[in-house]
């Protein structure tokens, strides 16, 4: 996905992006084995891949629901993966079989994603605002039904999923978020779908009197991150083998974070999978990495957020346009 | 593009530096996660920790979520599993999500006991307790009846509801009010979001609604200095009987000024020293006898061979005339 | 961005957001009706009054937080500068310093972390949510690094009677409220750099070419945010004369919320003082009464973002076929 574009020129700014994130990754990773004799060593590939499948779920649906431009932004991804867990769990609960539950999850999932899209797109609240609402809305009643207490008890073979390995990785990872990424990154650039998205960001009154149904395009990526944060929140469940009413809090601005720092321009138009992925794995290895060096969670925060702005500011690409010319 | 990446190496190096590259291998090493990095409590652990760290020759290293966070503390516990030391003591914050991990950290060979608060049902190998949840939350009832009579009125102010330890203490507080105290009306349970100023909002309006409120229980050492300030706000001092399992650090001003009246707590500093004491005991494979006797501490400890807790002792009660004795 | 929302009133005989000031108006006479109907300690002066000191700082927040919308900017590290102020005053507090010093020093600090903010945004033109989330990353970071473990407790109440005092019969929270608004709604609506605010959030591009200084003017917009957000440390601290470490989780997001309740537009160009304030007494009257009422605080976020999704409904529903509202 990534070492064949060597040959290809970087004008592109998604690829030159990209290239710039894979550097960046290599830099962590050198300064995380130097900081860390327990970081340089296999058994951190899948302790490390383990917390990715679940915020790449998120970052994914974020990435696209920001490419296609509005400007739209999902902040109730943390509130639906918790809400849906607390479903998922109800059900099991009164004896619906854990697999058909989670199936179920997935259509509550897909259902509050398109009530957001309907809220941002048909009534037009701006999507800030609109998933602002929901947000405070899905995780308060995930909260408020359980009254805080996670519902236990899931049978172990559900653990499959979330700790299962298959070849040495994690199966959320193999089995999950690696033909999620893949199938969404065909769509995005080989598939007219994917065009009209891209075109929905970068101008949606041409898209729109070029024919485009831009709502229902909209509408349909709000639910498609409706589904992928219950994707995110039956992998967490089949981890913990508990769902938890607080699962995803805090999630919402990491998936943004994640989103933007792949190269996804907040207000639509650019971005793409493979830098979120990319994104993922950076922020992840730097978590990891400064934790094995047993170096305090704030410091973690703080150069996330440095690493936000400073990626994302005009320093960085007037930089990176210079040496692209060279 | 070169100086972006000079610039992120540069920090990163930058982190190096600050995480000092000291890394001991001979010693035992006893870690511990809280439940979150920032509030007196644990670093008066720490203190105490670190002193039987360097009482009984083993590395210590502490390290916690920045929230209240099941799945960041989980993160930080396999971190601890990694790096093969040899005794993880965790507080956890969700029992559930700790147990598939205390499990594979027990099958790769690594120590993992309890401390501060429990994971009942998980594979833990045992609890190192300040006291018993029921006890505390008998004791601060207890003590609040003395004072208002069984028949008053009272609110609970905790913590986020997703905390397994404070919803511990509720329960243990409810039931021995429904058992013991059946007059007494416990009118609200109320969870704010971890702020004092929150904690300040519901104690406020606990009182607007309940004219004759007796008391108010907070159970999280966040929610105690909103608390005390609501009461002070309301010129109430010494009319409403006030309460949590505070650190009387954090409550001291209240509890002079008689906002605050009393607060039940234990030594978290000794709470601190006996996990490190307890970790080098299972670290060597030494078993504890009932009444084990830990050199440095002055302390009633038992072993409970039954629940495979060992017990730090009595929770005390600091009030007005013995709160300055302590600075903790 | 594209243009299809962008047909925004540059000319206006009637105040644009009159209708949600007015909503919103409804609402909270609905709501109180409500609640004092259910609670006889509902409509006391004394719960009011309480009721008014626990949004101090949000109202504060928000007035700021207002004008920084308007201007087409958002600031979600409000709540970090708050934090960042407040220890900076606990320690000098601590250190003996008197009243007089620690207030401008608080103040300060405040005005600077706003204007690190601005700077970021203007000069390298990083979008301002990805630069206030970035800098809210580093905020909490700080936040950690200074304080630790070591709350500071038994601080000097010297401004506590700013917030707890009596002028008459007139609270003296009120008063700075008032006094807040009065300066905010001056620069708006009186000064060169209210309009500067104006033509930015509608159109930035032209408020350039006709000679407007946008940068500096994005910059003072931020400074004037994180001052407000220096005063409301400050009266925190009055407030509670405690230093911890979650102050100001919340704030952000609730003057973000009150803000847009209040009518002023996410995208920019229109916006309301008034209906700000309206936004936050809706929000604190509905903590407020629904403790009163004696509904669990566990359904509180559930219930406002309910509201939340219903009162942006509406009024997205009555103004469907009015596309300048939006």
């Amino acid at each position: 996905m990534t070492s064949k574009s060597t040959g290809l020129s970087v004008t592109d700014p998604l690829r030159a992006r990209l290239f710039m994130l894979l550097a960046l990754w290599v830099v962590a990773i050198i300064v995380m084995a130097l900081l860390s004799p327990y970081f340089w060593r296999a058994s951190t590939i899948p302790y490390l891949l383990q917390y990715v499948p679940i915020l790449g779920l998120l970052g994914l649906g974020q990435t696209l629901v920001i490419l296609a431009g509005g400007p739209g932004i999902d902040l109730s991804v943390g509130s639906i993966l918790s809400l849906v867990g607390v479903a998922v769990g109800a059900l099991f609960s009164i004896g619906v079989d854990i697999w058909i539950a989670s199936a179920i999850g997935i259509v509550l999932g897909a259902a509050l994603g398109c009530l957001n899209g309907f809220l941002v797109n048909v009534l037009r609240i701006p999507s800030l605002m609109a998933t602002l609402a929901t947000m405070f809305a899905f995780g308060g009643f995930a909260l408020a039904v359980t009254a805080g207490r996670p519902i236990g008890g899931f049978p172990a073979s559900f653990s499959w999923l979330g700790q299962g390995h298959t070849f040495g990785l994690p199966n959320a990872f193999v089995f999950v978020l690696l033909p999620v990424a893949l199938i969404l990154h065909v769509m995005l650039t080989r598939t007219t779908v994917g065009r009209h998205i891209v075109a929905c960001g970068n101008d949606d009154r041409a898209a729109h009197l070029s024919g485009l149904n831009v709502i229902r395009l909209r509408i349909g990526l709000y639910t498609l991150s409706g589904v992928l944060a219950a994707l995110g929140s039956i992998i967490s469940m089949s981890w913990f083998l508990a769902a938890r009413p607080d699962a995803g809090r805090g999630m919402e601005l990491l998936a943004v974070t994640i989103a933007v720092l792949g190269g996804t321009h907040i207000f639509g138009g650019t971005g793409g999978v493979p830098g979120t992925i990319v994104a993922i794995l950076i922020v992840t290895t730097l978590q990891i990495g400064l934790q094995l060096a047993n170096i305090s969670a704030a410091w973690q925060l703080g150069l996330i957020g440095m690493l936000l702005i400073v990626s994302v500011s005009r320093l960085s690409t007037l930089r990176f346009g210079q040496g692209a010319k060279s | 593009m070169k100086s972006i990446l000079a610039r992120a190496a540069l920090g990163l190096i930058a982190t190096t530096f600050i995480a000092g590259t000291a890394i001991a291998q001979d010693k035992v090493r006893v870690a511990f996660v809280p439940q979150i990095q920032g509030i007196p409590y644990y670093v008066a652990m720490e203190e105490g920790a670190a002193k039987a760290a360097e009482a009984f020759d083993v590395e210590y290293i502490q390290q916690g979520p920045t929230s209240t966070n099941a799945s960041d503390q989980l993160r930080i516990f396999e971190s601890f599993v990694n790096q093969g030391v040899e005794v993880v003591g965790v507080s956890p914050v969700d029992v559930e999500t700790l147990k598939p991990a205390i499990a594979r950290a027990r099958e790769q060979g690594t120590h993992v006991i309890t401390s501060d608060a429990d994971a009942a049902g998980s594979e833990r190998e045992f609890y190192v307790a300040q006291a018993m949840d029921q006890d505390l939350g008998y004791t601060i009832l207890d003590e609040m009846v003395k004072r208002v009579g069984a028949d008053a009125k009272i609110s609970i102010i905790s913590d986020a509801p997703t905390i397994a330890s404070l919803n511990a203490w509720i329960a243990a507080i409810k039931e021995r009010a429904e058992s013991e105290y059946p007059d007494l009306e416990i009118v609200a349970v109320d969870h704010t979001d971890g702020t004092a100023s929150r904690a300040f909002q519901f104690a406020t309006d606990a009182m607007t609604r309940n004219p004759d409120l007796a008391g108010i229980i907070g159970i999280a050492s966040t929610t105690c200095p909103g608390i005390g300030q609501a009461v002070e706000a309301a010129g109430r001092q010494g009319e409403i009987v006030t309460a949590g399992f505070c650190s009387p650090n954090t409550v001291k001003d209240y509890v002079l000024s008689d906002a605050m009246t009393y607060s039940v707590l234990w030594n978290p500093a000794d709470l601190g020293y006996l996990t490190v004491w307890a970790g080098k005991q299972v670290a060597e494979g030494a078993a504890f006898n009932a009444e084990p006797e830990v050199e440095g501490l002055d302390a009633n400890v038992r072993w409970l061979e039954d629940e495979k807790i060992l017990l730090l002792g009595d929770p005390m009660v600091f009030t007005k005339e013995n709160i300055e004795q302590f600075d903790f | 961005m594209a243009s299809v929302g962008d047909t925004r009133p540059a000319l206006r005989f009637v105040s644009p957001t009159a209708s949600r000031e007015l909503a919103l108006m409804a609402a909270i006479i609905v709501v109180s009706i409500i609640f004092a109907s259910v609670s006889p300690y509902f409509l006391t002066v004394n719960n009011l009054v309480q009721t008014m000191r626990a949004g101090l700082e949000l109202a504060i927040v928000s007035a700021g937080m207002t004008l920084v919308i308007i201007m087409g900017g958002i600031d979600v590290s409000v709540g970090g500068i708050v934090a960042v102020s407040a220890i900076v005053i606990g320690k000098a507090y601590q250190a003996g310093l008197p009243a007089y010093l620690v207030t401008p020093i608080g103040l300060l600090v405040g005005t600077a972390l706003g204007s690190f903010n601005g700077l970021v945004t203007a000069k390298l033109k990083v979008p301002p949510i990805i630069a206030t989330l970035g800098s809210m990353y580093i905020f909490s970071a700080i936040m950690f690094l200074v304080i630790g473990g070591a709350w500071i407790s038994g601080l000097p109440g010297t401004l506590s009677p700013l917030v707890n005092g009596w002028l008459g019969f007139i609270p003296a929270s009120a008063l700075v409220i008032a006094a807040v608004y009065l300066l905010a709604w001056l620069l708006l609506r009186k000064l060169p750099f209210g309009n500067h605010i104006y033509a930015i959030g509608c159109d930035e591009q032209s408020a350039r070419l006709v000679g407007i200084n946008v940068d500096r003017t994005k910059v003072m917009n931020y400074a004037l945010l994180g001052f407000l957000a220096g005063l409301a440390a400050l009266l925190y601290v009055a407030r509670l004369r405690n230093v911890e470490i979650n102050i100001g989780t919340t704030i952000a997001l609730e003057a973000i919320a009150a803000t847009i309740l209040g009518g002023t537009n996410i995208r920019g160009g229109v916006g309301s003082l008034l209906g700000t304030l309206l936004g936050v007494t809706f929000i604190r009257i509905m903590q407020n009464g629904l403790v009163l009422t004696g509904v669990s605080s566990l359904w509180e976020t559930v219930i406002i973002g309910s509201l939340l999704i219903i009162v942006l409904t509406a009024d997205a529903l009555r103004n469907r076929n009015n596309p300048r509202a939006t």
